[in-house]
């Protein structure tokens, strides 16, 4: 009985596990080899020469600082937020978690032109700014520097830390915090030696998540930095897809992937033994209504900052995709769909809308079969074995999508793996990165079903495969809608992969307004903002109708 | 038991754990005055128009079912509810603007609020580090607690290692090491077994009385108040219902509310006349030690500890007599719960093992205690 438990178990997993060797551990290690067992050089020389390089330091040294203050001012701004989620009610409340959650699921693509129409040299409050104080100069400018991607990197990451720590921040028992006011310690006190270090896993979790992000951070830096910065993974790209450089961008991705698989671990080890959730699966405290001035006012300004951060740019890039030289005009939107370019370049809008489903739906699949699958073999596992697993299957989470597209480029192009032209190849670069964010939502749900449980429903006289369907499916069916909005919404906006691996005729959105982006012209500009809009239109209203038809 | 607590406690310092203040030891002094306090959530109203007062040295406790307010008020006390109408003075200075942590009172929670990042000693510490008194001072103190609640040798163990009698100990060390002024203690035994309730509920009210703590104790449970305390506040929905000592409260339940809540169910519709006399269909009833204000139609309270088996009993002290027949009759250990069917009424009584009491179906005549009639408003 048991032995055939063991074998069913495995043979469950072998399917994300066989995927994870294919598609993740095989091109990675291609990319080892290529850096450094080619040519007549000893790797350590190689690596050596690399780190003593001024260039590459440098870019590593900016990589890391710009991941660290992002981080910094991401937690800085989304603390207060995750507070007055954990602790109390106000007006709209269930609307405003679901648009901190918009900007997180938009592609780094639109993020960046959204912060572009906004704060931009063309953008809203400098063409405002320009035509009523007749300037002859843009006030802000912001655009091409440091500040920029910033604050695109606080606005993409805040709901991160807003509903890791907010969720774990709801269920700290709130007489902790009396008990030690009752004790003498002020309202500082407090949070500095009772809140903030039982608070702690969950901050950290999410400080290295979004660390890691920023780490790898491509599109925004790419499009909003310019020319002149470069993180690693934007140099990953540059020196492939333009330089043709190989080697170089092979040792740049091992860099990465080491410091990422270092922070991974430690993740892995922090979230083993709390309940760290992507998303909230109940309340465990009763939150308040805000009652005194003080309160209430603190409600407010955190709301009010949430409006400006969060929504104002998303409403700009709507705006400037109807906004032409003469006033209002769906000018771009008309050329989206009739415009024809003969530029190799071109891709067919109407054809990138209908590929980002595609591609979106397909990879959904294969990440949430593949991601329930992992978690019910995980849930299972004893102990230390389980965050093991746990941290492996997080691995392509730590890892940059760019280095996952350029190993796709130099590994499965040999028979039989001869993917390099198959239209397969977006869909499973998608998957594999969804796939941990699947199993980072399914897993806590599938670890929280108590085993009591089970044991009723089997003593009742259900067979093991009738406890999985009647019992656990029904109490993680939120779990696994919301991991698999979000394995959507990540294909649809995933970019780094997809530069790399979509064929001209097989260009998603976000590729679409990449190029868009980067030809000259008002038209061509227009044409990225109202593909941006409609990107984001298609990605909320997934959002929308799934969210919708879970209540 | 009274015994052996005070063998343990001889080997305790007391002069080092609690540095007496001189206010202390008057023992018949207000300190604590309640007055008219009200308060709402949402619109509804959690309590209205509560006054009370407490002496130097007492343990109150705040008796009532779940919602009646106790832990609201108690929270009001601690200054962790503060949207309230009315005055709290303490030591005569009005307290209602100063924040909790300013107060000097020590809480005891529900489920103890234990630090989990912290170890037993450190939890005992933190009130201590926040008076950022001297290390050496602290340490002893620390000690000295711990030995109190014996939990010695406990100092370094992880909230998580104990059980649950020993965070109910380290939650009333880490309270009491601080010296607060006034200790509040909201259902403290709530999630415990009943005999640990009530060895624990023994323990606490001498540890309390050792160090001559004020107290406010707060539960549902009669027994666990009426051990612990030395006034009882009933409340019920929000309303003070009676305010008096444990005896008192259960000898003469001050209305209906507050009787049903004791579990009494004896109530008698009659009519009493002006020389005290009591008519119902169960006979006349005179009634000594009453107020002659409520002539007319009113209602008797029979306590079911009032009564005795009529036939073996001349004890003159039963002077009252009634009879029906057994309706159920049920083994208590120490005593029988009997429940006696008149023609009117279905009447519960404690009678002893001894005289054996009837069986089911049979007739019985009760002799009652006067004392044990008490007349409702």
């Amino acid at each position: 009985m048991k032995q055939k438990n063991i074998l069913l178990r495995w043979s469950l997993f072998s399917l994300p596990l066989l995927f994870l060797v294919l598609f993740y551990f095989y091109p990675l290690i291609k990319i080892f080899l290529l850096s450094f067992f080619q040519g007549d050089d000893w790797p350590p020389e190689k690596l050596s020469r690399l780190i003593s390089s001024p260039v590459y330091g440098k870019i590593l040294w900016f990589t890391t600082w710009q991941a660290a203050v992002s981080t910094l001012l991401t937690l800085v701004f989304a603390l207060p937020g995750a507070y007055i989620f954990a602790r109390y009610n106000f007006f709209g409340k269930s609307l405003f978690q679901a648009l901190t959650m918009v900007p997180f699921v938009l592609p780094t693509v639109v993020t960046a032109a959204a912060f572009r129409s906004l704060l931009g040299p063309n953008g809203l409050i400098n063409t405002w700014a320009m035509t009523t104080c007749n300037l002859s100069l843009p006030p802000i400018q912001i655009d091409q520097t440091v500040f920029f991607f910033l604050l695109a990197h606080i606005f993409y990451n805040y709901t991160l830390v807003l509903r890791i720590v907010g969720s774990f921040w709801a269920a700290l028992d709130p007489n902790l915090h009396s008990a030690s006011q009752m004790l003498g310690a002020s309202p500082w006190q407090t949070f500095r030696k009772i809140t903030l270090p039982l608070l702690m896993p969950a901050v950290s979790s999410a400080a290295l998540l979004v660390f890691i992000f920023c780490f790898t951070s491509f599109g925004v830096v790419l499009i909003l930095g310019g020319p002149s910065y470069s993180t690693i993974e934007v140099e990953i790209y540059r020196q492939s897809v333009q330089l043709f450089n190989l080697p170089m961008a092979a040792a740049l991705s091992l860099i990465q992937i080491v410091v990422n698989f270092l922070l991974m671990w430690i993740h892995a080890r922090l979230v083993a033994h709390s309940r760290i959730s992507f998303y909230a699966d109940t309340p465990t405290t009763m939150p308040i209504q805000a009652k005194t001035k003080g309160q209430r006012f603190f409600v407010r300004a955190n709301l009010f900052f949430m409006l400006i951060l969060l929504i104002t740019p998303l409403l700009a890039l709507l705006l400037r995709s109807v906004t032409g030289e003469d006033g209002l005009t769906l000018a771009y939107y008309r050329a989206l769909f009739t415009t024809e370019s003969h530029s190799i370049f071109f891709v067919e809008p109407l054809a990138a809308i209908g590929n980002s489903v595609g591609f979106a739906l397909s990879a959904m699949t294969i990440a949430v079969t593949l991601g329930l699958l992992a978690s019910s073999f995980i849930a299972s596992e004893p102990g230390g074995k389980s965050s093991l697993w746990d941290a492996i299957i997080m691995l392509p989470l730590a890892t940059s999508a760019v280095t996952l597209g350029f190993g796709y480029i130099i590994s499965l192009n040999t028979p039989p793996l001869n993917l390099r032209d198959s239209i397969a190849l977006v869909p499973i670069a998608h998957a594999l990165v969804a796939f941990p964010f699947v199993v980072r939502c399914i897993l806590p749900s599938l670890r929280q079903i108590p085993e009591s449980l089970k044991e009723a429903a089997s003593l009742l006289g259900a067979s093991p495969f009738k406890v999985w369907h009647r019992v656990e499916l029904p109490i993680i069916r939120r779990a696994i809608l919301v991991g698999g909005v979000f394995a959507f919404s990540i294909s649809m906006g995933e970019f780094g992969a997809s530069a790399f691996v979509t064929r001209p005729h097989t260009a998603t959105m976000p590729v679409a307004i990449f190029r868009f982006l980067g030809q000259p012209g008002e038209m061509n500009y227009g044409q990225a903002m109202a593909m941006s809009s409609i990107l984001m239109m298609v990605t909320c209203s997934v959002f929308w109708l799934i969210g919708k038809r879970d209540n | 038991m009274r015994l052996h607590w005070k063998i343990q406690f001889s080997k305790v310092p007391i002069n080092e754990i609690i540095l007496f203040r001189e206010d202390m030891t008057q023992s018949d002094k207000t300190i604590l005055e309640v007055q008219h306090l009200s308060n709402q959530y949402d619109d509804q109203p959690l309590l209205q128009n509560v006054s009370f007062s407490l002496m130097q040295g007492e343990i109150l406790c705040l008796l009532g079912p779940s919602g009646s307010g106790k832990t609201t008020l108690l929270r009001i006390i601690a200054g962790l509810e503060t949207d309230i109408s009315g005055s709290i003075t303490f030591r005569g200075q009005d307290i209602c603007k100063i924040p909790p942590h300013k107060r000097k009172f020590g809480m005891m929670f529900q489920e103890y609020a234990l630090f989990p990042h912290r170890t037993v000693w450190q939890n005992v510490a933190f009130g201590l580090e926040m008076q950022k008194t001297g290390k050496e001072n602290q340490d002893r103190k620390i000690r000295a607690m711990l030995e109190l609640v014996r939990l010695s040798g406990f100092e370094h163990r992880k909230i998580d290692e104990l059980s649950g009698g020993e965070r109910q100990r380290v939650a009333l060390a880490r309270s009491l090491a601080p010296e607060p002024q006034l200790l509040l203690l909201d259902e403290p035994l709530g999630s415990l077994d009943r005999t640990l309730r009530d060895r624990l509920t023994r323990e606490i009210r001498t540890i309390l009385k050792t160090l001559n703590v004020t107290a406010v104790f707060v539960t549902h449970d009669q027994a666990e108040a009426f051990s612990v305390a030395d006034k009882i506040a009933v409340l019920h929905t929000g309303c003070l219902q009676q305010f008096s000592t444990p005896e008192k409260i259960y000898r003469t339940p001050a209305n209906k509310v507050v009787a049903r809540f004791l579990g009494f169910r004896n109530f008698i519709q009659g009519e009493l006349d002006d020389r005290n006399i009591f008519r119902s269909s169960l006979g006349k009833f005179e009634l000594v030690s009453q107020s002659k204000t409520n002539q007319g139609p009113c209602t008797l309270l029979l306590r079911p500890d009032g009564a005795r088996l009529s036939t073996s009993h001349d004890d003159s002290a039963f002077t009252h007599k009634m009879s029906g027949t057994v309706e159920s009759r049920q083994f208590q250990g120490s005593s029988y719960n009997m429940v006696i069917r008149t023609a009117e009424y279905s009447l519960a009584f404690d009678l002893p093992l001894d005289p054996h009491p009837p069986v089911e179906g049979d007739r019985i005549e009760l002799a009652l205690l006067p004392s044990a009639l008490v007349l409702m408003p």
